[in-house]
């Protein structure tokens, strides 16, 4: 069973990722802040880390990216970035992060189930 | 003395001299007879025909001493007349005026040109004193003159003064007094000679006007260059400086001793003024533009100035120099900066709801496992954002009119003020689980007359405002009181509140309070369209806010007394 982190500020958008995502094989865990994230992947251990990238209050996506990767539990971690925003600097940082895939708003289902199954080597 | 005086003094002298020589000889014989012996009658005789013959002598001798006398008194007499008559002709017909007055200002002659410079004439005169001529301002002057000579401080003056004429006009002449004195040093009367100087202290007072327009003019125009908010450097046909206004040297943070009268081609000057300003100021051509950053010690962000050239032409057309204007665009291209922000938002903000309507109904479209619930409660969401896509259609819509200057079209009809609370409180209550709403209107139904659809929009607008500017929830509070000709509407968070400078700027376009949470909905138009629409309704709108202490935003809305319609 793969676990899956659905960090995203927006309700709706985490319950269409939960919906297309849940399966009989994957275990599908959501978060509406980075704070929330961080303190659910202390308690389980995720596969695959989906993140927005602007959400209100404390951490933003790169910074609880930036955060969880110094952790050694995460160092190696897949993150995925699914953002509105599609400017040069945001995929740059990413890049920096080491965090290659980035998938912008609105998306295609089969580009998310593309991605995902990559990511969890389960294509 | 007459002629005949003359000749009485004359006989009178011849008389006295006679009888007096003739009586001392007379004595003298009569002595000389008790001492000597009676003379004989030829003696007698001999001597009586010498005394005769003396006589005789004396006689002419006088007798041609008066004659001549009389001669040169002749000819006196002949010379006073004649200087009489000069005068008198000169007095007549002198080109300036001329009179002649007592010590206690009455007039003794006037000539006629006198008489033409004053209006009166001299018979007229002879009932005025010099005082009632005078200009009143100029009374003081005149009697001091007076007064001098009669303490004998002098024998004549010249002054300039006004005179009251006939007609009322007052006229300036130039007084030149000479008086004359009897023997005791007593002044007899004064010859006043009056030149009329009206055309010479108008031409004067004339001068003095243009002079003083002249100032003025200056004046204005200096007050004017120093007014203006553009800078304004001017060099001449040498490229020195010779004129920096105060608005330049605020901009460019010095003062104009430092540059004034220098040439922009000195190598010093490059220390004092901008790089890029002063190969501008040695090179610009006419009409050229330009636009340079400055930072300057008080600010972080660089100044942006436009400097733009043009050639001063003298009257004459010629070339007199430059004129640079230095203008700040800082506050242009900060919005420039925000319009490109804002398109980014823009587009940015038109995502987030289209990810959710073209996420689900792909989940729909795709898949067969879902019970009619979700299949209800996924139409609702991309019911729901599409609406919100609506609205951030219709905002740019708006701004798109405001921006031309249209402004808004109001349809107005008479609108339940609380009714219409309550409906966009419900439809915006999907937004957040984690607030609590109370509403409260006095008296429980206001009506105002408005524009149904923009009155939603300004709710709609104001209360998502207050739930995404307090994530961590809360209780939203909205109340609305009917006050006579208006009602008052406040709606208050239990939000982060704004700063300062976020409060002073909420209603500017594309204003965004907090860029770095750009998580927070909305395109930075909000706050300005809602401004709009109140101010279009007749109403105004004003926010009350401390950072971290949540906000209330107050708006007016005047009501219809409803007899009017």
């Amino acid at each position: 069973m793969k676990k899956i982190l659905i960090v995203d500020d927006q309700e709706i958008i985490r319950q269409l990722l939960e919906i297309s995502l849940r399966s009989n094989d994957r275990q599908v865990f959501l978060a509406e802040s980075g704070e929330r994230a961080v303190q659910l992947a202390m308690e389980h251990r995720f596969d695959l880390i989906i993140i927005d990238l602007m959400m209100p209050g404390g951490m933003d996506g790169f910074e609880t990216i930036e955060y969880l990767q110094q952790n050694s539990a995460y160092k190696l971690c897949p993150f995925m970035i699914l953002t509105a925003k599609d400017q040069q600097p945001e995929r740059d940082r990413a890049r920096d992060l080491g965090v290659l895939d980035y998938l912008v708003k609105p998306f295609k289902l089969d580009d998310l189930f593309a991605t995902v199954d990559n990511l969890l080597g389960t294509g | 003395m007459d002629t005949r005086s003359l000749w009485a003094l004359k006989r009178r002298w011849l008389k006295s001299h006679a009888s007096g020589r003739l009586r001392c000889n007379a004595r003298r014989g009569k002595s000389s007879a008790s001492i000597t012996r009676r003379p004989s009658g030829l003696e007698r005789s001999r001597v009586l025909q010498a005394l005769v013959a003396q006589r005789t002598r004396q006689l002419t001798e006088v007798n041609e001493r008066l004659k001549s006398s009389v001669i040169r008194c002749q000819r006196l007499d002949g010379r006073l007349r004649e200087s009489e008559e000069l005068f008198r002709s000169i007095f007549e017909h002198a080109a300036a005026g001329m009179n002649t007055i007592t010590l206690d200002g009455r007039y003794l002659q006037a000539n006629p040109a006198f008489c033409a410079f004053i209006g009166y004439s001299s018979e007229e005169l002879r009932h005025l004193t010099l005082f009632d001529l005078t200009h009143p301002e100029d009374l003081p002057a005149t009697r001091q003159r007076l007064n001098g000579i009669r303490a004998g401080c002098y024998e004549a003056y010249d002054y300039e003064k006004r005179f009251i004429r006939k007609d009322g006009r007052p006229v300036w002449g130039h007084v030149t007094s000479a008086w004359m004195f009897d023997e005791h040093r007593q002044p007899l009367y004064g010859i006043g000679l009056v030149q009329d100087i009206s055309d010479r202290k108008e031409a004067e007072a004339g001068l003095k006007r243009a002079l003083a327009s002249a100032r003025d003019a200056q004046a204005k125009i200096t007050c004017i260059l120093e007014s203006v908010a553009d800078g304004l450097i001017v060099t001449d046909v040498h490229r020195r400086i010779v004129l920096m206004n105060p608005s330049a040297e605020s901009l460019l943070q010095i003062s104009p001793e430092q540059v004034l009268n220098r040439s922009v081609a000195d190598p010093s000057i490059a220390s004092l003024l901008p790089a890029p300003l002063v190969e501008f100021l040695n090179c610009g051509e006419e009409g050229a533009l330009f636009e340079f950053e400055l930072h300057t010690g008080t600010s972080k962000t660089p100044q942006a100035l436009q400097a733009r050239r043009s050639v001063i032409q003298d009257q004459s057309q010629c070339h007199g120099g430059m004129i640079t204007t230095l203008r700040d665009v800082s506050r242009e291209r900060e919005i420039d900066a925000m319009k490109t922000e804002f398109i980014t938002t823009a587009a940015h903000e038109l995502r987030t709801p289209l990810t959710s309507i073209q996420g689900y109904s792909e989940v729909l479209l795709t898949r067969s496992d879902l019970e009619n619930a979700q299949h209800r409660s996924m139409l609702a969401i991309i019911h729901e954002q599409s609406e919100s896509l609506g609205r951030i259609v219709n905002d740019l819509l708006d701004l798109a009119r405001i921006e031309a200057g249209n402004g808004f079209v109001l349809q107005k009809s008479p609108c339940d003020l609380s009714q219409l609370i309550q409906e966009t409180m419900g439809q915006l209550s999907w937004m957040s689980q984690n607030h609590q709403f109370e509403i409260s209107v006095q008296p429980e139904s206001v009506t105002v007359l408005g524009d149904r659809a923009k009155l939603r929009q300004v709710l709609e607008n104001i209360f998502s405002n207050a739930i995404k500017y307090s994530p961590k929830g809360g209780t939203v509070r909205v109340a609305a009181t009917d006050r006579a000709d208006h009602v008052l509407v406040s709606i208050a968070d239990q939000g982060i509140g704004m700063s300062k400078d976020q409060l002073r700027r909420i209603f500017d376009k594309f204003y965004r309070a907090d860029t770095s949470n750009s998580a927070i909905e909305g395109v930075g138009l909000g706050m300005n369209i809602v401004q709009e629409i109140i101010r279009a309704h007749g109403g105004e709108i004003r926010v009350e806010s401390c950072l971290g202490q949540g906000a209330i935003v107050y708006f007016t809305l005047p009501t219809e007394p409803l007899t009017a319609e």
